[in-house]
Parts: C-alpha cells; sequence; structure tokens
C-alpha cells in the first residue's frame, strides 16, 4: 500500500498553532508521518510495557527463584519447576482443570450449536425471546449465580436434589463429596457459557450464503445431508474458535470453583472439599497468595501459560489463518 | 441453512427450546423469590416459588449489613476507567497500525497481538508486586490498570479501522485538519458501532473480574460488587436469604441494561469471545 | 444517542472518581481488622462509639474479612507496608508475627509487665511475651462448652438436664437423637461438627497428655497411640451406619442453629450467634464431654490485639488497644459477645456456672502457625473417604510437621 502523503509544504500551521510548527520544518513527510504513528501508538505502547512485557519478564525472572515473600529471595533455576514435577497438588489441580475442560466444553458445543441452528431457522418465533434466555446467564455476574447454585445444590434442602428425587434419581450429596463436587461446578461453568457460545454459532450461521443452501435443495439433497455438508464445514472456522475460546476459558477457570466451595468453617483456599474441585489458577492463588510463595506460584503459572499456547498454536494450525478471526 | 418447516420438526424444535429454556432460567426465579422469603421458607422442601410470606426485610438487612451502595459505585467507577481507558487505547494504537506506515510496525502489531497467549494469572502476581511499589493496592486504579491494555481491542480496532477509506482521510488533510482532529471527526465517528462492540465487551468481562480484586483489594473504599458480595456470604454463611437478596442485586444491573443496549450486547459478545 | 449518553457518563464517573476518597477525615484514624464473627462484630461496633466518643482527635476504622481470608489478606497487606493498625491474631500465630518484627512492643504507658502478669490469666499474654516485653494484649478467652437444644433432646427420649458426661455417653446419646430419612441421608445431626476445630480439639487435649504440637521439636505428635486413639472418636462420630453426623448433611450451614441437631461443641461466644441467628431455641450448656477413667481437660485458645510495627499512629493505636483490654472493653466483651473475660476478676460477672466453671480445667492450646487447615482436610478425609484412620493421620502429621517448621522459621 502506497500513501499519498500530503506535500508538507501544503499544510500550513494554521489550526495546529506554533507549537507544532517547529518540528514541521524539519522533518521529512514520512518522518512526520511515523511521528504521529508513534504518537498514537504511545499510550498502548506505555502500557503494553508496564502491564504485560515487564510483568511477563518479572514473573519468568521470579519462576527460577524461590521467594517466601517474608524471607530471602534466593536463586534456584530450575529447581521451582522440579518441584513442581513432584508435587500432588499441581498434578491434583492439573487433573481437576483437564476434567473441567473435557467435561464443560463438549458440553457447551453439543446444547449451543443445535439451539443455534434452531434459533437461525426462518419461521422460528419468538427467536429475541429464546434468545435472550439463553444468553442471560452470559451477563450476571459469576459470583452471584455461584452462591445461588450452591444453595440449589444442597443435599437436603436444595431444589436439584428435590427434582431429582421426583425423577426417582439418586440424590448425591452434590459439592459435600469429592466425587460429585466437580460434576456441579461443572453444571455451573455450562450453564454460564451456553449463551455465549450460542451466539457465536449464530453470527457463523448467517455468514453462510443462502444460496450455496439452495442450490443443495435443489440438487435433491436431505436437510441433513445439507448440515453434515454444507452447513458444518462451511461452520467450520466459527467451530474452531468457539472451542479454542472455550479450552482457554476452561484453562482459566476461577471464580465459579472458588465461590462454590467458599465457607463453612473449612478455614482453607476453596477448591474443596479434599481438593476435588482445585482447578489450575485456584491452584496459583492459593500457592502465591495464601502461602505467598511468589517465585514457585510464578513457575506454575507458566506451566498454565505454556498450555494456553499450546491451545492457541493447534488452533492457527486448524484455520491456518493466523489472526484471522 | 435452514431447518424444514413441516410441523413435527417445529413440534420438536419448540419443545427442545423450551425444555431446555427451563434450567437456564429456574435459578434466576428461585433466585429472585427467595430473595423475598424468610429463612424458615428458603429452606423448605417442596421449594414455594411465589413467597407464602413476601418480605423485604432481606434487602433492608443488605444495605444495613453491607456498604453495598459503595461496592456498586466502585464497580461502576472501575468499569468506566477500564471502559474508556480501553476505548481510548485501542482506537488510538488501531489508527496507528491500519493507516500509517512507521518502521516496526509490524513487529509491534505481532508483539502485542502475542500477548493473547499470555493469560492474565502469569502477569498477576508481578502486577500485585507492582502496585505494592506503585503504592496502588487497594485503590479504585489499582483494580483497574492491569485491563486497560487490551491486545484484542486493538486488532478489533484495526480490522475496523481498515475498512475505513484511505481517501476520506487524505482528503481531510488535504483540507488542512490536523491528525488529532482528523482521528476524532473522520475515523471515530465511522467506528462508533465496533467502539460500542467493544465497550460493551470490555464492561461485561470488568463487571464480573473477581480473581484481581480478590487479591489488590483490602477495604471497603475499593471493594467491587462481586467481591463485597463473596465477602458477605462468607461472613453470613448460614443468612441463605440475605445471600439471594444480595445475588438479585448483584445481577439486576446489567440485565437492566441488557434489556436496553441488546443488540450491542449480542454484537459485543460475537464480535469478540475471547474474554479475559 | 444512547451511546453518547453512555460516553458521556463515563467521562463525568471519571472526573468525580478521584475526587471520591478523599473525604475529610479527623486528624487521626486507627485502621483495625480482626476477622468476622456475627456476635463480636456488634460488641465491637459499640466500643468503637464509646472510645471515638471519649476521644473526639480519633477514628477507628473497622474491617471484618471472613475468618477464610483473613490472615492471607492480612499477612499480605502487612508486607505490602499497607497493614491496619491494629490487628487481632491467635497464640499461634504470636511467635511468627513477632520473629517477623510485625509488631510493636506494648509501652510502658499502656502497660506495664507487673500490670499484665497481675491483671491477666497467665496463659492468656504468655505466648505474646519475649523476655520481659509484651506485644499484644487479650480481651477474651475461648474455652469450649457444649449447647444441647432441649427441645430436640427430650424429643429424643433424653434429659437436656443430665448432659453426657462422657465420649461414649455422648456418642450414645448422639445416635438416639440422630435421624435419616429413608434412603440413609441424615436430617438431623446428634451433634453438629460443623465447627471441626472445636471438636477435634475437645478430643486431642484430652486424650493425648503431652503436648499435641511440640513447639521445640517442631513437629505434631497427634499420630502417636493416644492422638490415635482421639481421632478414632471422630471416626465413631463420621463414619458408617452409626454416625451422628455428616459433612454431606447442610454442607457449610449452621446446623444446630438451623435446629438441625441437638448437641454442640462450642465456644460460649456463640451465645450471642444464637440470639441473632435463632433467638427462640431454648438450650442448656453443660461442659464438653470427658474421657471414661479422667479428668475433664478442656482445650483453651484466645486472640490478642497488637498494634502494626509501621503504624504511623502507635500512641492513638495502643490507646484504642488498652481500651479494648480495659474492665469496661472486657466486659463489653463478656455481656455482648459471650466468651469470658482475660481478667479473672470480672468472671463472678458470668452468670452461667457451667461457663465459669469449664475455665478451671483450661488446658491452653499449644498450636503453632495456621495450620488448622491440615486438620480441618483431616477431618473431613476421614469422613468422606474410607481410607484406614492411622493412614490419614500420618500424612496430616507429617503436613503439620512442615507446617510447624515453616511458622518457627
Amino acid at each position: 500500500m502506497t500513501r499519498n502523503t500530503p506535500p508538507s509544504a501544503g499544510r500550513t500551521v494554521g489550526a495546529r498553532g506554533a507549537a507544532a510548527a517547529v518540528p514541521r520544518v524539519v522533518l521529512r513527510p514520512s518522518v512526520h508521518h511515523a511521528l504521529w504513528a508513534y504518537g498514537f501508538l504511545l499510550p498502548a505502547l506505555v502500557l503494553f510495557v508496564l502491564i504485560v512485557a515487564y510483568p511477563l519478564a518479572w514473573a519468568a525472572w521470579l519462576s527460577v527463584h524461590d521467594w517466601p515473600f517474608f524471607g530471602v529471595k534466593r536463586y534456584v533455576g530450575l529447581g521451582n519447576y522440579l518441584r513442581l514435577a513432584g508435587d500432588p497438588l499441581f498434578w491434583q489441580s492439573l487433573r481437576v482443570t483437564v476434567t473441567w475442560t473435557a467435561g464443560v466444553v463438549p458440553a457447551i458445543l453439543v446444547i449451543s450449536l443445535p439451539v443455534a441452528v434452531f434459533l437461525n431457522a426462518g419461521w422460528i418465533r419468538l427467536r429475541a425471546l429464546y434468545r435472550t434466555v439463553y444468553f442471560i446467564p452470559v451477563i450476571t455476574n459469576a459470583v452471584a449465580v455461584a452462591f445461588v447454585w450452591r444453595w440449589m445444590f444442597d443435599p437436603t434442602f436444595g431444589i436439584v436434589n428435590w427434582a431429582l428425587g421426583m425423577l426417582g434419581l439418586g440424590r448425591p450429596a452434590w459439592l459435600a463429596d469429592p466425587r460429585w463436587a466437580l460434576p456441579a461446578v461443572m453444571v455451573v461453568g455450562v450453564w454460564k457459557q451456553i449463551g455465549q457460545a450460542m451466539v457465536l454459532f449464530l453470527a457463523g450461521l448467517q455468514t453462510i450464503p443462502q444460496d450455496f443452501v439452495d442450490a443443495a435443495r435443489i440438487d435433491g439433497a436431505s436437510p441433513r445431508q445439507v448440515f453434515w455438508k454444507i452447513t458444518l464445514p462451511l461452520l467450520n472456522p466459527t467451530l474452531v474458535f468457539v472451542v479454542v475460546i472455550l479450552v482457554i476459558n476452561a484453562f482459566r477457570v476461577f471464580t465459579i470453583p472458588y465461590v462454590m466451595s467458599a465457607g463453612g468453617l473449612q478455614a482453607r483456599t476453596p477448591g474443596g472439599p479434599l481438593d476435588s474441585t482445585r482447578v489450575f489458577v485456584l491452584h496459583i492463588y492459593d500457592i502465591a497468595f495464601q502461602r505467598f510463595a511468589m517465585g514457585y506460584g510464578a513457575a506454575n503459572a507458566f506451566v498454565l501459560m505454556l498450555l494456553v499456547i499450546a491451545v492457541t498454536l493447534i488452533q492457527m494450525r486448524l484455520i491456518q489463518r493466523p489472526f484471522e478471526y | 441453512m435452514d431447518l424444514p418447516a413441516r410441523p413435527a420438526v417445529k413440534i420438536a424444535v419448540y419443545a427442545l427450546l423450551t425444555l431446555g429454556a427451563v434450567p437456564m432460567l429456574v435459578p434466576f426465579v428461585w433466585m429472585v423469590s427467595s430473595a423475598f422469603k424468610p429463612l424458615p421458607e428458603v429452606m423448605r422442601i417442596p421449594p414455594t416459588w411465589i413467597p407464602a410470606h413476601p418480605t423485604l426485610a432481606n434487602f433492608v438487612v443488605l444495605f444495613a449489613q453491607l456498604p453495598f451502595a459503595r461496592y456498586f459505585l466502585n464497580s461502576v467507577l472501575v468499569a468506566a476507567m477500564v471502559v474508556t481507558g480501553v476505548l481510548v487505547v485501542s482506537a488510538m494504537a488501531g489508527y496507528a497500525f491500519s493507516k500509517f506506515r512507521f518502521p516496526g510496525r509490524d513487529l509491534l502489531f505481532v508483539a502485542m497481538l502475542a500477548s493473547l497467549m499470555v493469560p492474565f494469572q502469569v502477569r498477576m502476581i508481578p502486577l500485585y508486586l507492582l502496585s505494592i511499589r506503585l503504592h496502588l493496592t487497594d485503590t479504585l486504579p489499582g483494580v483497574a490498570f492491569p485491563w486497560l491494555f487490551d491486545a484484542f481491542g486493538i486488532f478489533m480496532m484495526r480490522q475496523f479501522i481498515q475498512t475505513i477509506p484511505t481517501d476520506l482521510i487524505e482528503a481531510a488533510r488535504i483540507d488542512g485538519a490536523g491528525e488529532v482532529r482528523i482521528f476524532w471527526t473522520v475515523v471515530l465517528p465511522l467506528i462508533r458501532p465496533a467502539l460500542a462492540a467493544l465497550g460493551i465487551f470490555t464492561l461485561v468481562g470488568n463487571w464480573e473480574e473477581f480473581l484481581w480484586p480478590l487479591i489488590v483489594t483490602s477495604s471497603d473504599s475499593s471493594r467491587t460488587i462481586p467481591v463485597g458480595l463473596q465477602r458477605f456470604s462468607e461472613q453470613y454463611m448460614s443468612n441463605i436469604h440475605w445471600q439471594m437478596a444480595g445475588a438479585t442485586v448483584a445481577v439486576a444491573p446489567l440485565i437492566v441494561a441488557f434489556f436496553f443496549f441488546q443488540k450491542q450486547f449480542i454484537q459485543g459478545i460475537a464480535l469478540t469471545g475471547l474474554r479475559q | 444517542m444512547r451511546v453518547r449518553a453512555l460516553w458521556i457518563l463515563c467521562a463525568a464517573l471519571l472526573l468525580v472518581a478521584p475526587t471520591l476518597p478523599a473525604v475529610a477525615q479527623p486528624p487521626v484514624t486507627i485502621v483495625h481488622w480482626q476477622h468476622f464473627h456475627e456476635g463480636r462484630a456488634n460488641a465491637l461496633r459499640g466500643l468503637v462509639q464509646v472510645f471515638e466518643r471519649q476521644n473526639p482527635g480519633i477514628r477507628v476504622q473497622t474491617d471484618l474479612p471472613p475468618y477464610e481470608q483473613y490472615f492471607a489478606k492480612l499477612l499480605s497487606s502487612l508486607a505490602a507496608g499497607t497493614g491496619p493498625d491494629v490487628f487481632q491474631i491467635a497464640m499461634e500465630n504470636a511467635e511468627q508475627f513477632i520473629n517477623a518484627g510485625f509488631l510493636a512492643p506494648v509501652p510502658a504507658s499502656v502497660a506495664t509487665p507487673e500490670f499484665i502478669r497481675d491483671n491477666y490469666l497467665s496463659w492468656t499474654t504468655e505466648r505474646f511475651r519475649r523476655g520481659s516485653q509484651y506485644y499484644g494484649l487479650p480481651t477474651d478467652v475461648q474455652h469450649l462448652v457444649m449447647y444441647i437444644n432441649d427441645e430436640l433432646a427430650r424429643e429424643a427420649g433424653l434429659d437436656p438436664a443430665k448432659p453426657p458426661e462422657t465420649w461414649d455417653d455422648l456418642i450414645a446419646a448422639a445416635r438416639r437423637a440422630t435421624k435419616r430419612d429413608a434412603a440413609g441421608n441424615i436430617v438431623q445431626a446428634g451433634l453438629d461438627t460443623r465447627y471441626r476445630w472445636a471438636v477435634y480439639s475437645s478430643l486431642l487435649y484430652q486424650y493425648v497428655e503431652g503436648p499435641v504440637i511440640d513447639a521445640r521439636a517442631r513437629r505434631a505428635t497427634y499420630d502417636s497411640p493416644q492422638g490415635i486413639a482421639a481421632w478414632k472418636v471422630a471416626e465413631t462420630l463420621l463414619r458408617g451406619p452409626g454416625a451422628v453426623d455428616s459433612p454431606r448433611f447442610l454442607p457449610g450451614q449452621r446446623k444446630w442453629e438451623f435446629r438441625r441437631a441437638v448437641f454442640y461443641i462450642n465456644h460460649p461466644v456463640n451465645r450471642s450467634v444464637i440470639a441473632a441467628l435463632a433467638p427462640d431455641i431454648k438450650y442448656t450448656i453443660a461442659p464438653i464431654p470427658r474421657v471414661a477413667g479422667k479428668k475433664l481437660v478442656v482445650p483453651g485458645h484466645h486472640w490478642a490485639y497488637v498494634v502494626n510495627a509501621k503504624s504511623r499512629n502507635v500512641e492513638a493505636a495502643w490507646k484504642w488497644v488498652s481500651f479494648l483490654t480495659s474492665r469496661t472493653g472486657q466486659r463489653t466483651w463478656m455481656k455482648n459477645a459471650g466468651d469470658l473475660p482475660a481478667t479473672p476478676s470480672l468472671l463472678p460477672e458470668e452468670p452461667n456456672a457451667v461457663v465459669r466453671d469449664s475455665l478451671r480445667f483450661v488446658r491452653p492450646v499449644d498450636y503453632v502457625g495456621v495450620c488448622d487447615p491440615i486438620r480441618n482436610d483431616l477431618w473431613d478425609a476421614i469422613a468422606l473417604t474410607t481410607t484406614p484412620v492411622e493412614q490419614l493421620v500420618r500424612a496430616a502429621a507429617e503436613k503439620e510437621n512442615a507446617c510447624v517448621a515453616e511458622a518457627l522459621k
């Protein structure tokens, strides 16, 4: 792209005032242009360095130090990473996070994609109403809904077990039971995110040209064939994008497990009972802000970053168009 | 893509959509109904959906026990700082990246975009140490500052500003408009829908941010709604009826806002999707 | 356009934001932290009012984080240099905080060592002493008693006037009082074990004759035969068809105050919680059960008010602490919160004989550091898994050893 920079002679001091005149006289147009670019970029650059680049470098530096916050920093090389490999809590939280991801992401897809397809039907009525109903959990405060769900999951007085009892099903102790606590928390994770995936799918569906579908129908394809052979392949970029977002969100989940497992005089960092809902970010939070092992916490956080980068790179391979969402 | 309009399909689709809507709504119905009940009724099984003994006492207690107005104000102020900051910074940077040529442009852009892959939790520990050094702990700017840079916002603004014809900008330059003026009067008005989407998306994410305020706040002067609410629920774990009143008050503002700005909300999520 | 209105609102709020925190403040503001407790919060509010009236130049700003977040918040804010001027720490945190240099010594103008010796129960100041220097002052003490819901006890055929005396008696009585639904789930607990600490401390300090935590050797001894015997009682309370409570029943909630439990071990301060949450429950206070064939031993615990070594208003801070720990302050705590004062001369003012007498059997707990979560998790593991108790106790004791060593470093 070539750009016709206006001749600087043509730009009189005019509205800019005398102050601007000083550099303008000596600068070539392209330099002048670049300076303006950096001017527009300046806030972003400053903030980028202050809250992204510098903290990231600091975190890398911390991760090779042992720093108990109230003690002395000590260089330990890869010691923190070795310690992590032998830490049962690290493996437990990794297991919880992987379980969360493997359960929550497919469940959201399986629910939100059909809902989006239904709402995309030309004949559907009350589309806005249905869309609102499925979307509202997305914009509600996670803390607030988490403690609504916490009481709904009460084994004796909660309406979940009341409903299960009416259906003649078993009544697990949910959040009080190490086997059922994570599934209960995952239900809320799914419930909260269905609407987001649905909206993204709806947007994706609307980009599929109706001509394609019409042509296929004229050629005698059944609706099912249209869905599997045309809609789904054309929806693939959206699908990959949604999966990546959901997976990254799953790796970073914190609020819902924290709130749903908090309280009850446990006098411990949430994530119980018996660490059954200790997701990875809760693990990092516990180490860094409850036990104050800043260096070890940073090492754990780097593992999280590697996981996120791995997912993002796989996504780029899948859609072959980096940065084009 | 369209579903066949056969009656059987229609009935099945409506049935599934309605069935699915029940669990989506039940928590809200139950929350609002319990907020108006005395405690023994909240614990009643089978539940009463319409309170048998409706009361406003829970809300009275809520506002008496909890500086909720202050939390609300804090949340609004933090959201205002973050939304304004993100929009200004992203629009300016997006403009620079899309309509200017300068050395280092592509490198800087890729570097900023790559930061999308760095989860906040990696920076969280240094950011906390940084806020101690800058004396930002337990202040509203301290709650807001980690979110002022948003690589996704910059990317989004760049994509949108690229669609603005360069001729329009050149014409303004030839007319003698200064760079700031061009940005303000030519570029910004044209990307207003994108700004609204980004703003709402940022607002929704920020409104429920919990982890960072949990770490950085230590008094009511800076606690936001999520942190204040969680604290309240840990203090009064057994007062479930009060907690439901708190949840209702916390959830209400964005739902109300949603009904006013429904289109922008949906667009915001559809255009952006990547949540902090 | 609506979007423009939003913009204007944002801008207006931004302009207002910086001016907000700067509300006019009196010359000296003391920031006071202690963990939240429903009964104590009200008592504290009253004390603040009285103190501010007496000292117009000083304002006390309180913040009461939930217990779960308390130490993390306290430690991180102390490290950040933004900690409160006055705060409360438990006896088991004394060594850690004194060693870290967080605490300002008690100035002689507030209390001389002689005064402290004469005025307070010795075990409520001992751990805050270094040589002749003290680093904190106690208000009340937390020993343990047993609450009995009269109505529910009678319903189960028990006489609240004849409370169970030994653990065996309690187990038998609690079993009679436990109710289950058709599927075998508890719907009324014989003994409310939500406050795990109170139950296992009652067991440990009665079963284990030597130290429970040996600070000198920096290790937990509750994996000894006596310790295991104590935890085995917990197993009887929690496991199998004869269990008298379960974490699965009303998880995290106050079962006794909800009238869903009959017996309850807690501090006398819980009287104020009952008054707030369930004022119409008729109850009896009994001593905690003892080990058959042994004398009663009651675990005793206390908190202390301390002043931040980095406080800019040390003088005003001590003034506030000396008010809190004065006879007036202690009397307020006793009357409004419910625990006994650390000043023995006020004891006769406690109307309940059991609460008063239990104090004579106190053995101060010897826990060190913030290690309660390890024992609480052990309690949950006993209740929620089928792993042999010995194995769970040994693993927990090992964790506690590390925790103690960390605290005394």
